[in-house]
């Protein structure tokens, strides 16, 4: 049940409904008024599983359990079990996401090495089973690390792992941020009803009128480049990387919008990523629950596991290659987030570019300072502004791999965009839209921001909804998405993981 | 004692009095707080639908039909108002005194042209469709365009005899982008019990003031129809076999034709049947390929030349013009290519097929 489909409106009105009213007949017992309406958002959770099927129910059940008796395993273990009960819990959470998500493709792999031949087998992919298996490796690990106590409740665990906003695309919570807020009392108020059901609407708008209008295009020119002139061409790579950006980040505010609803708060998950200068920094923007926890459970750990093992060099050697091994954690790190992607060699291409690449800028950023280049160290808007537009054509080269799913797609695409052919032209006009609607977001941000182009960030632009100007403001951005908004059959893109 | 329990009583009436005098202050407070904000929701309310009714002013808008005053289709457009379009094509055009899609009404014509939302054009600038063109490569003739939305070829000769006895015109071209016709209508429209269905805003007045005023309410009630609808399983029927191998339908088909036929000789008029195919793909190497309907085709061509019926269709124009300019008919720059409504490339071959046409049964 997506936030596209028409009748989750009534049934999520009535749910809040609900949770409002038991919340007011239970105000003076709060701690039996937080119950019920946990125990409530979890069975709904549990419903919007089972709307698509009773199995991925079983899934996630299936997690919860592990991810719950683990914590109570590991929490009061001593160090010498607590790295057995760890590992064990954590190689179970990947076997799990390993048989649903890559079995196909290794054996696939390993019986065309050994020639050998492999059908595929029919496993029917749990809806979101990336985003709740990181959750609870998440929540395993820190509380192996101390960053937070094992939860006893498992109604806590469950309703961290299953709430039904971020079931199909995240964001992916971190158990020592969330846990707390379901541990509080965190009562339906109506400021933040106001606040929420506005970035709610933000996120609708994006998926509908912006995402999926530019899907038409960049699905249509995808399936039959060969149809389409260059220009055309083209413009669906670069209009994909805004279809991309507009659908997850669309459904990361909606998302964002029923917590705050709610009264739980969860960080922003896009922040302007298209002003970034560097493949680095773009990913701090992007999807950045995902770029945390790669940065928190894979990065970090790595790197000083590696660091730590050339402590036994020569003190000269650890000094000219002191930043190789935070280099090679880093195209590990962005080898795993390809691979989190998808099963196939483009997703290990995809991120293995992104790694090397940003390897590549880190390392030239480093020899810029040490020259003194002034031109590269102290740059004015006009070279900033060149940065960015270089990144974003970088990035957007690589997303053709992602888009096309396969290495010979992504090289048909590369073929048609530089190998000069006629076909038919179509400069889409919603491309043109929403660059335009790009563009003004990104100067309001700047010019919010204070003209620091260095400190630009998104940002949700709420408004009071106690006065006209503000309830104006919002009625007309209900009405213009649902005027414009494309209602043909569409996905959430990252829905598929 | 008794003065003294008479002045705490006293004294406590007081009190309960000033507590229930502060509450009918603080609920008047609140009510006048409730109502205030009331008077912010209607009036942000209004600001909003005046500022969205603006927008759809220009991003689609059309009055609601009214009954055509000549009888050339079931119902026109009220003359002389607006259509906008650009949620396909981008078209905004305002209708002549008979409510058509044309820069004026004609007391004379020559070439008149029926239809369905192909001819009707709302998605294109009045200067690129096949009547304006046709009308400029035929300068001694008037072209005028009866177009309507809905209207399949089956139903435009329900109007086909009211229409030559309004216009006298020498050709009438009827657009069709199906071979496949409804065997129902064609049946109903022999037996002269054809009626269009009647617009939902017909029925209701209130819906028509509503939509006819208030230029958001149609396009957003229509939008959450579409929304609603979204995921509802499509109920065309696709027909493996043909139609044209039913002897029943070549029969219903045969009896329809010649009724057209006794139309057009008793006005003594040349008719035109445009088919535009629309069963076409372009594939992935740029291959422009058409489902085969040579059986179809012609059928329906021998079964016209039998009652002097002349058909003809877009499609050799469209191939030419696919290898020649790089186009496709149909889509355009704000849906997806090759789908859709005919667009200008389209309506330009149409132009073109009926001017060689008219050309030719004028030697």
């Amino acid at each position: 049940m997506a936030y596209t489909d028409f009748y989750f409106y009534p049934k999520f009105i009535l749910l809040l409904t609900i949770v409002s009213l038991v919340q007011f007949v239970l105000r003076k017992k709060p701690q039996l008024a937080n119950t019920f309406s946990k125990v409530m958002l979890l069975a709904f959770s549990f419903y919007t599983l089972c709307y698509y099927n009773v199995w991925y129910l079983v899934c996630i059940s299936a997690v919860i359990l592990i991810a719950y008796m683990g914590g109570l395993l590991i929490g009061p273990s001593g160090e010498k079990n607590r790295k057995i009960f760890t590992r064990i819990c954590v190689v179970i959470l990947v076997a799990f996401l390993g048989v649903f998500k890559y079995l196909n493709f290794v054996a696939e792999t390993f019986c065309s090495i050994v020639r050998l031949s492999w059908t595929d087998i029919n496993i029917l992919l749990p809806l979101g089973i990336s985003f709740y298996i990181f959750s609870a490796i998440s929540y395993i690990l820190d509380v192996s690390w101390g960053n937070m106590e094992a939860e006893k409740s498992i109604l806590n665990v469950a309703l961290f792992l299953a709430f039904f906003p971020k079931l199909v695309c995240g964001p992916i919570t971190k158990g020592y941020e969330f846990i707390p807020q379901l541990k509080e009392y965190r009562r339906i108020q109506w400021r933040n009803v106001c606040v929420g059901v506005q970035v709610f609407v933000f996120g609708l708008f994006k998926k509908l009128v912006l995402a999926d209008h530019l899907g038409v295009f960049v699905d249509d020119v995808y399936s039959r480049a060969g149809a389409f002139d260059n220009i055309t061409i083209w413009l669906a790579v670069f209009s994909y990387l805004l279809q991309l950006y507009f659908d997850f980040s669309g459904y990361s505010d909606m998302a964002i919008g029923i917590f705050r609803m709610f009264g739980y708060d969860v960080a922003p998950n896009f922040n302007l990523p298209f002003v970034s200068t560097t493949i680095s920094e773009f990913w701090n923007r992007w999807h950045i629950s995902l770029g945390s926890w790669l940065n928190d459970y894979i990065f970090n750990p790595l790197a000083i596991k590696l660091k730590r093992s050339m402590s036994g060099l020569d003190k000269d050697i650890q000094k000219k290659y002191k930043m190789l091994p935070s280099y090679v954690a880093c195209i590990i790190t962005f080898l795993f987030s390809g691979i989190w992607h998808g099963a196939g060699f483009v997703f290990i291409l995809f991120g293995l570019l992104h790694g090397v690449i940003s390897v590549i800028q880190q390392i030239y950023g480093k020899w810029c300072k040490k020259y003194k280049k002034k031109w590269a160290t102290e740059k004015g808007r006009f070279h900033y502004s060149i940065d960015i537009l270089l990144n974003y054509v970088l990035v957007t080269f690589i997303q053709v791999l992602f888009r096309a799913g396969s290495v010979s797609g992504a090289l048909h695409i590369y073929k048609m965009m530089f190998v000069p052919h006629i076909g038919l032209n179509q400069i889409y006009t919603w491309s043109i839209f929403a660059y335009v609607v790009l563009i003004v977001v990104t100067i309001l941000a700047y010019m919010r921001s204070h003209r620091n182009y260095q400190e630009i960030r998104g940002y949700y632009p709420v408004q009071d909804l106690s006065t006209v100007k503000g309830m104006t403001f919002f009625f007309v951005l209900c009405g213009l998405t649902v005027i414009m908004g494309y209602f043909g059959q569409t996905y959430f893109i990252y829905g598929q993981f | 004692m008794t003065v003294i329990m008479r002045e705490n009583t006293f004294v406590n009436m007081l009190e309960r009095n000033r507590f229930v005098i502060m509450r009918l202050k603080e609920d008047k407070e609140m009510l006048k707080k409730i109502v205030l904000q009331l008077q912010r929701i209607i009036l942000s309310t209004i600001f909003s639908i005046v500022l969205l009714s603006a927008v759809c002013l220009v991003y689609g808008y059309n009055r609601t039909g009214v009954p055509s005053t000549i009888g050339a289709s079931s119902y026109a457009c009220e003359p002389k108002s607006l259509s906008s379009k650009m949620n396909e094509g981008f078209g905004w055009n305002v209708m002549d005194a008979n409510g058509y899609n044309n820069d004026e009404a004609y007391d004379e014509v020559d070439v008149l042209i029926m239809g369905g939302s192909h001819i009707e054009a709302f998605q294109l600038e009045r200067s690129e469709n096949v009547t304006y063109k046709l009308d400029e490569m035929l300068p001694q003739y008037h072209v005028y365009n009866v177009g309507t939305s809905g209207h399949s070829m089956e139903i435009c000769v329900n109007y086909l005899d009211n229409a030559c006895a309004y216009f006298e015109p020498k050709y009438v071209a009827i657009d069709l982008n199906s071979l496949e016709l409804d065997a129902y209508i064609m049946e109903s429209v022999m037996s002269g019990i054809y009626s269009y269905p009647e617009l939902r805003t017909q029925r209701s007045p209130l819906a028509r003031v509503v939509r006819d005023n208030i230029p958001v309410s149609a396009t957003f009630i229509g939008q959450l129809r579409n929304w609603k609808n979204i995921n509802s399983t499509d109920v065309t029927t696709t027909y493996e076999e043909s139609l044209y191998d039913d002897p029943t339908y070549i029969e219903i088909l045969k009896n329809f034709l010649a009724y057209v036929g006794n139309i057009i000789k008793n006005h003594d008029i040349k008719l035109i049947l445009l088919y535009h195919p629309m069963n076409y793909d372009v594939d992935g190497n740029g291959n422009l390929t058409f489902e085969d309907e040579t059986n179809e085709w012609e059928t329906f061509q021998s079964l016209c030349k039998e009652n002097n019926i002349v058909a003809v269709s877009t499609k050799d124009e469209y191939i030419r013009m696919f290898h020649e300019q790089h186009v496709a008919p149909n889509g355009f720059s704000n849906t997806k290519l090759g789908e859709g409504h005919i667009n200008k490339y389209g309506h330009t071959a149409m132009a073109n097929v009926l001017y060689e046409t008219i050309e030719n049964l004028e030697e």
